[in-house]
């Protein structure tokens, strides 16, 4: 199956503008004006653009720390994102939520959380109203490999599926646990077999470009409508900076609590000449699209880039008498 | 008016409720609840009503996603203790999705769960706890002490836009009172004045009320002494003018709470009443609440571990200078001898 000309240069915009985003807050990080825990997508984009895609019109968003990519994939809104990292009332979330808690209420992007595996029963309530109201028809929920260590997943698996919810779970698997590697936190034999006992079909993908990632979400969905069960897409990626913050292990390290030496430089060094946007910049190119017009679709989110971080910068802060807007 | 039982009370709200709004819906991993639900899943089936394995952390975290998307999910737990697998999602989770979108999304939850006491429930039976969600900004937490409250604040708990929190005393569950029929609404954080009196003021919660009300009865008896009572029935304090009245005129004020008083609802209230009755007191103001252990199961010892009338009566005499009175014609409620109410 051959996917339209228009979804293939959306997921390279998308892709394009969280790669570019986040190299603007690299760049511009250090200066101290984005005061919020740094939670780096980089490394995901793929992945997030492809699901998000494909369930942008139908679907419930859930997201976990790391909002960048699920944020900017859903809202392309890089004017709020910027505002919201900046603390400023033109935020996404007037500035409460930084980089761990953006959410975008009008794309259904509900909420994301700092802690591990928190949002992933909100996931089940959604598919529930989506079920009863049916103003959906899916919930699509993103979470890392740690969260399936914890409790509450393993109760999200069991009732998803026992009462057969459009939910989509999607793994982000980087392999890391902050800095602690699968194989000394996993007491499981393997993913597919856990997801699958939970009569879950399972759908795997590493390290692939948003365009291939699309595809399997297609089936995906295509899986929940045939089966009215839950499904699970295994999305591995490399996690190229360190858990939190702008460094990577290697060429440079401001970490306060990571061990180091926890991964090797020779996986690193492989995954350099993969990065997220290559892929896709190869995947675009595969299809048929001209490199000139990509390099236009760069600039262009360049320039929109520098635009909206200069306005979010001169934004006004929210004021000291909106601390107690939006408590019940 | 008619005569309800507690239990009927709260099922008539919900029934009411889930007859005039469909997206609400009820869901608890025990969907009986001591009679409170029962006839609802005939009634409306079982898609809203429904009855999940026993995952509190799960289905707090699932009725979260359901009230953000539209529908007015009840989550039932049999022992508030039970709640505390789901803590994360209430204090982490529940109690934060307002906020961090500026107010613009609603979280129309209602989580009733049920205060155990007596015959043995032991540690792990018996908690309150709202001291202690209290102090979590963006929850509500009610206490409906008679069957009107139990009625009029489930149902406006039900319309409320926010998440709240529904503590309901397994002992209360037995007393009848007259209940509004039909459309009938209460405030979720209105003190509420149970009897007047000029000599001391009684601030109780929850079952401390039916307490109060025999310490009342018995003050009046034996030493002629008229007590006030206020029924607190929620964790907002942000409505306290009749109380701050009665204290100003009574100048002597008992806190009795169904909780420990350690860092608790008591001591806010204590707080809140000396912040704007100071030059009005004119003794400081006592407390009478769980003693400061986990509840014991074995009876001698649940009996020290909870507060009674008799205690104060005690306190009262001793705020009033009064010599203790014969406490020997008076009998205090238990389950063996059930507080039937009304008030």
């Amino acid at each position: 199956m051959k996917i339209e000309e228009k979804t293939l240069l959306d997921l390279y915009r998308s892709v394009a503008i969280i790669v570019l985003s986040e190299e603007k807050i690299k760049k511009h990080y250090q200066e101290d004006n984005m005061k919020t825990p740094m939670h780096m997508s980089d490394g995901d984009e793929n992945c997030v653009s492809g699901v998000v895609e494909c369930f942008r019109n139908d679907s419930y968003f859930f997201g976990y720390y790391r909002t960048h990519s699920l944020y900017l994939s859903v809202s392309r809104n890089i004017y709020e994102f910027f505002a919201e990292l900046h603390g400023k009332k033109t935020g996404s979330n007037s500035g409460v939520a930084g980089s761990m808690h953006m959410t975008s209420l009008e794309h259904n992007l509900l909420s994301t959380s700092a802690i591990v595996s928190s949002t992933i029963p909100l996931s089940l309530g959604a598919a529930l109203s989506s079920r009863m109201k049916k103003e959906k028809e899916f919930s699509v929920i993103f979470f890392g490999d740690g969260a399936m260590e914890e409790g509450v997943f393993h109760e999200s698996m069991n009732i998803a599926s026992l009462m057969n919810l459009p939910v989509v779970f999607v793994c982000l698997d980087n392999g890391l646990a902050v800095d602690v590697v699968a194989n000394e936190r996993r007491g499981f034999r393997s993913i597919k077999q856990l997801v699958e006992s939970y009569e879950c079909e399972y759908f795997y993908s590493p390290n692939a470009s948003a365009t291939e990632i699309f595809e399997i979400a297609l089936q995906a969905k295509e899986s929940v409508k045939k089966k009215m069960k839950p499904v699970f897409l295994h999305l591995e990626y490399y996690r190229y900076l360190q858990h939190i913050g702008i460094s990577n292990d290697f060429e440079t390290s401001d970490s306060a609590f990571e061990k180091q030496d926890y991964r090797s430089l020779e996986e690193f060094n492989e995954y350099k000449v993969k990065r997220p946007l290559k892929l896709m910049h190869e995947s675009a190119l595969n299809y048929g699209i001209s490199e000139q017009k990509l390099d236009e679709i760069i600039d262009e989110i360049r320039v929109k880039i520098d635009l909206d971080f200069a306005q979010a910068v001169e934004d006004d802060l929210p004021k000291p008498s909106d601390l107690y807007k939006g408590v019940f | 008016m008619k005569m309800l039982s507690y239990q009927d009370a709260i099922n008539e709200a919900i029934q009411e409720e889930m007859e005039s709004d469909p997206s609400v819906f009820v869901i608890g991993g025990e969907t009986k609840m001591f009679g409170s639900l029962a006839g609802l899943e005939d009634r409306f089936g079982n898609s809203r009503v429904i009855t999940t394995p026993i995952s509190e952390d799960a289905t707090t975290g699932l009725v979260l996603g359901a009230a953000m998307t539209g529908l007015r999910p009840i989550q039932v737990h049999i022992r508030v203790d039970f709640m505390l697998l789901a803590i994360n999602q209430i204090v982490n989770m529940i109690s934060t999705q307002a906020y961090n979108s500026n107010g613009r999304q609603e979280v129309p939850l209602l989580i009733r769960a049920v205060v155990g006491r007596g015959w043995g429930q032991g540690f792990q039976h018996s908690k309150s706890l709202h001291g202690l969600f209290a102090q979590i900004p963006g929850l509500k937490v009610i206490m409906p002490t008679s069957p009107k409250d139990a009625k009029g604040m489930i149902k406006s708990a039900i319309r409320f836009n926010g998440p709240v929190i529904c503590l309901e005393n397994r002992w209360l569950y037995w007393q009848e009172g007259e209940v509004p029929e039909g459309e009938f609404l209460m405030e979720l954080n209105k003190p509420e004045c149970l009897r007047e009196g000029n000599d001391i003021t009684i601030v109780a919660s929850s079952w401390m009320n039916v307490e109060a009300k025999l310490a009342a009865e018995i003050l009046e008896n034996e030493h002629g002494v008229k007590a006030s009572i206020f029924d607190i029935k929620s964790t907002d304090l942000s409505n306290m003018d009749e109380i701050i009245d009665s204290v100003n005129s009574s100048g002597k004020c008992i806190i009795a709470d169904n909780d420990w008083l350690y860092s608790g609802l008591s001591g806010e209230i204590a707080f809140r009443i000396h912040e704007k009755s100071f030059k009005y007191l004119m003794m400081p103001i006592e407390r009478i609440g769980f003693k400061q252990v986990p509840c014991p199961t074995t009876r001698v010892l649940e009996d020290a571990f909870y507060p009674n009338a008799f205690d104060i009566v005690r306190k009262s005499e001793l705020m009033l200078g009064l010599k203790e009175c014969s406490l020997n014609d008076y009998q205090l409620y238990s389950h063996e001898t059930k507080f039937r109410g009304p008030f």
